[in-house]
C-alpha cells in the first residue's frame, strides 16, 4: 500500500506530531505509516482522511504487490 | 477493538515493585532453601502425590507455603508487567504486542523442545520449573526491546 501522507501533511502544513494528536495515536505510529512500515486500520485511515478532508483512497492506494 | 484485555498502565509499576522482592525471595529459596517459618500452614490440596505411594486427593496437609507464595508473586508480577497498557497505547503498539507474543511463544517452545531432548530427570524438572515463567519473560524482553526501538524513531 502506497500513501501520500507526507504530501497531504505538507499541503496542510501540519507536522507528524500534530496529525498524531488529531487522530489520537503516537507520532511514531504516523511515522511508521508514512514510511510504509505499518499497515494501518480502516478506522485510522478514515480518521486521517477526515483530517485532510479527502477520501481514504486519495491518501492510501493499493500497489500491484498487494493484489 | 475497544476491549484489548489489558490492565491500566500503572499496573506495570505495581508489577515491577512486586517483582523486586519476589526475585530476592526466589534467589534465597533456590540457593539457600530459605523458608518463612510462619508460613508453615495446614493447606487444602486437590492432589498430593508423594515420591513413593499413591496420590492423595482432596486432603488437608501441612506445608510451608513459601515456595507457593514465590510462584504466585512471580506470575502475578510478570503478568502485570507484561499486560499493562503502554503510556502511548495505540494500534501500532497493539500490532507490536501481538508480534512479540508470537515470537515469545516460538522462542519459548523452541528452547523447551531442545530441553525435552537434552535434559533428563531432575535437570528436566528444573527446566519445567523455569518454563512456568519463561514465556512471560521472553515476551516482556522482546516487546520492550521493540518498543524501545520504536520510541527512538
Amino acid at each position: 500500500m502506497k500513501n501520500s501522507l507526507k504530501v497531504e501533511r505538507a499541503k496542510k502544513d501540519i507536522t507528524q506530531a500534530q496529525l498524531a494528536e488529531k487522530v489520537k495515536v503516537s507520532r511514531q505510529t504516523i511515522n511508521a505509516i508514512e514510511s510504509g512500515d505499518y499497515n494501518l486500520s480502516t478506522i485510522l485511515a478514515l480518521k486521517i482522511a477526515k483530517v485532510f478532508e479527502v477520501n481514504v483512497d486519495d491518501i492510501f492506494t493499493l500497489e500491484d504487490k498487494d493484489m | 477493538m475497544k476491549n484489548n484485555y489489558l490492565l491500566p498502565h500503572k499496573f506495570k509499576l505495581i508489577g515491577l515493585i512486586l517483582l523486586a522482592p519476589t526475585l530476592v525471595l526466589a534467589a534465597m529459596f533456590l540457593f539457600n532453601d530459605f523458608e518463612f517459618e510462619f508460613l508453615e500452614l495446614s493447606v487444602f490440596s486437590l492432589a498430593n502425590t508423594p515420591l513413593f505411594g499413591d496420590a492423595d486427593l482432596f486432603v488437608t496437609l501441612s506445608n510451608n507455603i513459601t515456595n507457593e507464595l514465590i510462584a504466585v508473586l512471580s506470575i502475578v508480577s510478570l503478568l502485570f508487567i507484561a499486560f499493562s497498557k503502554q503510556k502511548n497505547e495505540d494500534e501500532l503498539v497493539n500490532a507490536i504486542r501481538l508480534k512479540s507474543l508470537v515470537m515469545a511463544t516460538y522462542i519459548n517452545y523452541f528452547i523447551l523442545l531442545f530441553c525435552v531432548i537434552f535434559f533428563y530427570e531432575l535437570a528436566f524438572l528444573w527446566v519445567m520449573l523455569l518454563n512456568m515463567f519463561t514465556i512471560l519473560i521472553f515476551f516482556i524482553v522482546y516487546f520492550n526491546l521493540r518498543m524501545f526501538q520504536l520510541n527512538r524513531k
